[in-house]
């Protein structure tokens, strides 16, 4: 059984609103489900997970995914 | 020794703001008797009416309202702080 | 894409959004709350500048003064506004700095007959005036409303602030019985008063207004926190509910006007 899949484009976007823009959707989400976000902003690939992590969320995996464009994968954590 | 605290509101008669007193193993309305020989009767009238502390002046000892400890009677040892609260409404 | 929010409300807001204290949850609370500040003077001033800057959706100013060239000395939100009445001051402030923050203006001074009323329309009450008659006032309809209230007093470098949740926590009424006899506390107009210290307790009463929006932290419930800025003491003294206390007990369930001329003794 695969969890509950959300896509998240933030394309265009820069810190710190990449955190508080997957931070506000991960708030939306349900618990357990999985969040992938769409980045093309270097620092927030790093910036990004480390935040996610740091509220208790599981990062699944980090990947390029093209030139400048990289995929973060969320799992929101239980409550 | 007993710490003492007085607020801005008394300093126009205390000139100083902490000052430490020999009062081990008095009460609370005997430290303020101390107080009123070193100060002077403008503190005894802000402080007292009719032989009670007036309502709108707290005094706290270690942080806790003496009204809920032993009033007057409150007994004081060596290295209590006593503070006075006075109502201010300014704003 | 979200639904609570739009994309100029994401960027101004992105600072607490990020708090996990706050985030879009805490956000959202904040927009929809409703927060009644009383006295847009020393304390006022510092108060509604960091409720509107945090998004409060409703802030309603009561003050029947005019903006004066002495209050410019603490007042910052108020330059360039001489001669206009307070709240309606404010207002123009706060629509500079944040148009999701409606503010209703009350361009007049509480009293007797209008307090209950004036309370009854908002979640939490900030007391910002400057006489012991509005406080206890304040104190007994907020207590009467069942309205959470951030009480706080100022003089010279001096200060003392409080939270009061009806008949749960001590009131103002519990800890100061009374009105002192007129006269017998000076006010900031004859002792003075400094704009930091006016400036530091309107930003804590503020503070403890968003925390009991939020939930979050601890308040200075059945507590008195007291600053003295010359000497940088912050001390925090503990309050009980005095159960003899007439309005937290319930034996007083009314404003009477009387009761409210001089010593507010009930």
């Amino acid at each position: 059984m695969s969890a509950v899949k959300h896509y998240l484009d933030l394309r265009g976007e820069v810190c710190p609103f990449t955190f508080v823009k997957t931070k506000l959707k991960l708030e939306e989400i349900g618990a357990g489900e999985i969040l992938e976000v769409i980045l093309d902003h270097e620092p927030a690939v790093e910036d990004v997970p480390r935040s996610v992590k740091s509220e208790g969320h599981e990062v699944l995996r980090v990947e390029m995914i093209g030139e400048k464009l990289w995929r973060v994968v969320i799992k929101k954590c239980l409550e | 020794m007993i710490r003492v605290k007085f607020p801005s509101a008394f300093t126009s008669i205390t000139k100083e703001r902490r000052i430490e007193v020999e009062a081990d193993g008095k009460t609370v309305g005997e430290l303020l008797d101390i107080l009123f020989e070193r100060y002077g009767s403008t503190l005894r009238e802000r402080l007292m009416k009719d032989g009670e502390l007036v309502p709108f002046i707290n005094i706290f000892v270690n942080g806790e309202d003496i009204r809920y400890l032993n009033g007057l009677q409150t007994e004081l040892k060596d290295g209590d702080e006593v503070a006075f609260i006075p109502a201010v409404a300014g704003g | 894409m979200f639904s609570e929010f739009s994309e100029e409300q994401i960027r101004r807001y992105a600072r607490q959004i990020i708090m996990p204290e706050i985030g879009g949850g805490g956000q959202k609370k904040l927009l929809e709350a409703k927060i009644l500040v009383i006295g847009a003077g020393g304390l006022g001033s510092p108060a509604i500048q960091f409720l509107a800057a945090a998004g409060v959706g409703k802030l309603g100013i009561a003050d029947g003064d005019n903006v004066e060239i002495s209050n410019l000395q603490r007042q910052t939100i108020h330059a360039g506004n001489l001669g206009m009445n307070k709240a309606e001051s404010a207002r123009v402030f706060v629509e500079k700095l944040n148009p999701d923050v409606e503010v209703e203006v009350h361009p007049f001074h509480i009293n007797a007959e209008n307090v209950r009323d004036v309370v009854k329309k908002y979640d939490i009450i900030l007391d910002c005036t400057d006489n012991f008659v509005s406080r206890f006032l304040i104190n007994d309809a907020c207590v009467i409303e069942g309205k959470p209230f951030v009480h706080s007093a100022v003089l010279k470098f001096y200060g003392e602030i409080m939270s009061i949740v009806p008949k749960e926590t001590a009131c103002y009424r519990c800890v100061f019985r009374h009105a002192p006899p007129p006269g017998s506390v000076p006010s900031c107009q004859e002792a003075g008063v400094l704009g930091v210290t006016t400036g530091l307790f309107g930003t804590l009463q503020a503070a403890e207004a968003i925390k009991l929006i939020l939930n979050i932290g601890e308040t200075l419930t059945n507590k008195m926190l007291t600053v003295d800025l010359l000497t940088m003491e912050f001390d925090i003294v503990k309050l009980r509910r005095n159960e003899n206390c007439p309005i937290c007990s319930g034996r007083i369930r009314e404003i009477i006007p009387e009761k409210y001329v001089e010593r507010c003794q009930l």
